[in-house]
């Protein structure tokens, strides 16, 4: 769960719609409208990324009046669902995979089964995804995959639904020294 | 051996951290700094911030001699790829020198006038632009500067493991000099297995690829990951050589080049393990302290006598140990939870115990260290590094469990109380010295000669043979 005191806040005075921002949006909250960056409050999950890659410091990030909070009801999906994705993808349900919200695997799992479509929706929905953006989405593209769920192509991601424990038995015979086999 | 404190590396203003600090670790009263050589006059001398830059120079010239250039055409487009990371060792100048000094070397050989700096980031979006506007690097190589970041525009790599992300930009030249730095910095992850080819999986990788081998690949695999990218038809095909700044945690002691790569990495691996194992084993010795974060990068990576904070933190395990099956990361829980050394999943860091507080002084946010004030005392010192904080979307509740204190002298007081010690040791981009309070300094002391036996006569050859490398060799 994450809950975000934060919000994007874009000075249209300044801003020359290059939408730098628009694509690193992990949550799809800022896009280009008429060449203005427009900030939908509901989905940004205050990431940062906008104001950092704005060349015009056209973009701050202000306190937001009411925090938002990103978590996914569990309750809502059916716990044996929930067990048997992340068993095929090989994922402890209780896992906190995202190291900067502490999003489990198993909410991961729940908001796929739900009908997240995209990365993005995972983001919106769970947290995950939405601090540095980087540690955590190997394991959404993993889970992504053994739901059967084909993400959209976007700039903003290539799945790679890869783990250790994919490495072919030939490539890992070859490299014993690599442990392709263990936790550890 | 303890001598008064030792001024630190000047901290580069950004974005990403705080005004730097007037009042640093070592101007507070009483501390001292001890030597490394002095702990262990075995260890290579190096050069210190302001010291030998030109020394630097030379050596890359001499590393480079005994390189082959002659695939690089004068038409050719040559790109000399650099990590951010380099810039912040001691004050980077040493390693601008190297990559100044790569790109006339590279001229001079072979004619080839369109030589380029690929400037990778560590994490942030601005962080290479920044590197690049405060080192002057648009002066050299007519100003061919490009920065990239891990969110840049794609480049599938095919490998024996199937595709793989790269950064477009690293590899958009016809030629490739894989310009790097050799400092371990997080060795809980790489173990020094393919040390020197890490960037390929990290700098200049996409985040996907980097998310595999934080996320997905357990310890000891993720580092295939870079041998695979390095290993691919198209990296081998661009590879010209290799040319990485040398360090002791004493500090610079040179550069080395080599056209094989694997050459080189196991040449600087067999350096690293001696040069540094020996203060690595001694931090771990620590039995209590308060730890103070004072410099321009994030904690993790903030040198104390050459050696990184993540270093001490994760410092129990001896991560040179490839029998030591822990490690860090998410795989490193799980394995302890099925062990049932973990009952449940509330840390994802192994924080050492030893660590009873942490100040923070000065440090950049943008990686995830909640856990740090989740379960030690954390003091932070000055409203404006509280706000970075706060609003960090990667430590979204740090400051829930933070004190903030005016000044790092009422920051100490604090942390000492609460920690119960007055053993300081203070992270401040040092190479060289552990700038430190006067009873750590006595505990270091103390303790050094029986870890350097211990890694003379027992780790050294473990660790060397392990990687299948001759202890008797030179």
């Amino acid at each position: 769960m994450k809950i975000v005191q934060f919000v994007s806040r874009v000075d249209p005075e300044k801003c020359n719609g290059d939408k730098r921002c628009e694509k690193l949006c992990p949550s799809g909250a800022i896009k280009v409208v008429d060449k203005i960056a427009v900030v939908q409050q509901g989905r940004c999950v205050a990431c940062g990324k906008c104001s950092e890659v704005c060349r015009e410091d056209a973009v701050e990030m202000v306190r937001r009046i009411r925090p938002l909070t990103l978590a996914f009801d569990m309750e809502s999906v059916d716990p044996e669902k929930i067990q048997a994705l992340c068993a095929q993808a090989g994922l402890l349900p209780d896992l906190p995979l995202c190291a900067c919200t502490g999003t489990t695997v198993g909410e991961i799992a729940a908001a796929i089964i739900d009908g997240a479509k995209s990365p993005e929706d995972v983001v919106v929905g769970t947290g995950a995804g939405s601090g540095c953006g980087i540690y955590c989405m190997a394991v959404i593209f993993k889970l992504f995959a053994c739901a059967g769920v084909q993400i959209p192509k976007d700039p903003r991601w290539n799945s790679l639904p890869l783990t250790s424990h994919d490495i072919p038995e030939e490539i890992a015979k070859k490299y014993p020294e690599y442990h392709f086999d263990s936790l550890t | 051996m303890v001598q008064p404190a030792v001024q630190p590396p000047e901290v580069m203003p950004s974005m990403y951290g705080p005004t730097p600090r007037t009042c640093r670790p070592a101007d507070l009263p009483g501390m001292v700094s001890v030597g490394v050589t002095e702990l262990f006059p075995e260890i290579r001398k190096g050069y210190r911030q302001g010291e030998g830059v030109e020394e630097t120079g030379r050596a890359t010239r001499d590393a480079l001699a005994a390189v082959n250039m002659e695939r690089i055409r004068p038409e050719d487009t040559v790109n000399i790829l650099c990590s951010e990371h380099g810039f912040y060792i001691l004050e980077g100048l040493h390693y601008r020198e190297m990559l100044k000094t790569i790109g006339d070397a590279v001229r001079e050989k072979t004619g080839c006038e369109n030589i380029r700096y690929r400037v990778a980031s560590g994490v942030g979006v601005r962080e290479a632009d920044e590197v690049v506007d405060y080192f002057g690097l648009k002066d050299y190589l007519n100003g061919n500067v490009t920065t990239t970041h891990p969110f840049d525009k794609p480049l599938p790599i095919d490998t024996e493991i199937g595709t793989l992300y790269g950064l477009a930009r690293i590899y958009d030249g016809d030629w490739i000099i894989h310009a790097p730095h050799d400092e371990p910095r997080d060795l809980y992850f790489h173990r020094m297995m393919n040390r020197c080819l890490k960037a390929f999986a990290m700098n200049y990788a996409r985040y996907e690829t980097r998310a595999a081998f934080h996320g997905t690949f357990s310890n000891r695999a993720s580092n295939f990951l870079q041998k695979a990218i390095f290993d691919s038809p198209l990296v081998q095909e661009k590879f010209a050589f290799s040319c990485i700044l040398r360090s002791t945690p004493d500090g610079i002691i040179g550069t080395d080049a080599d056209n094989d790569m694997y050459r080189l990495d196991r040449r600087i691996s067999r350096e690293l393990l001696r040069d540094y194992g020996k203060v690595l084993r001694l931090i771990a010795e620590i039995d209590e302290c308060i730890a103070v974060w004072d410099a321009g990068r994030w904690g993790y990576y903030i040198h104390s006598g050459g050696i990184a904070f993540g270093c001490l933190e994760n410092g129990k395990y001896d991560a040179f140990d490839l029998t030591v099956p822990s490690a860090y990361g998410l795989h490193d829980m799980v394995a302890k939870y099925f062990s049932g050394e973990m009952k449940t999943f509330d840390r994802i860091m192994n924080i050492n115990p030893a660590i009873k507080a942490v100040v923070i002084n000065q440090a950049w946010p943008g990686l995830p260290i909640s856990d740090v004030p989740r379960h030690v005392p954390t003091v932070v010192v000055g409203r404006d590094q509280a706000y970075m904080l706060n609003l960090d979307s990667t430590n979204p509740e740090f400051m829930k469990h933070a004190l903030i204190a005016d000044s790092l002298e009422t920051a100490m007081k604090f942390a000492g109380k609460v920690a119960g010690t007055d053993k300081v040791i203070a992270f401040d981009g040092s190479f060289g010295n552990i700038t430190a309070s006067p009873s750590m300094a006595e505990d270091l002391v103390r303790r050094a000669p029986a870890v350097s036996r211990r890694v003379d006569e027992e780790l050294l050859p473990m660790w060397l043979k392990q990687r299948g490398m001759d202890p008797e060799e030179a």
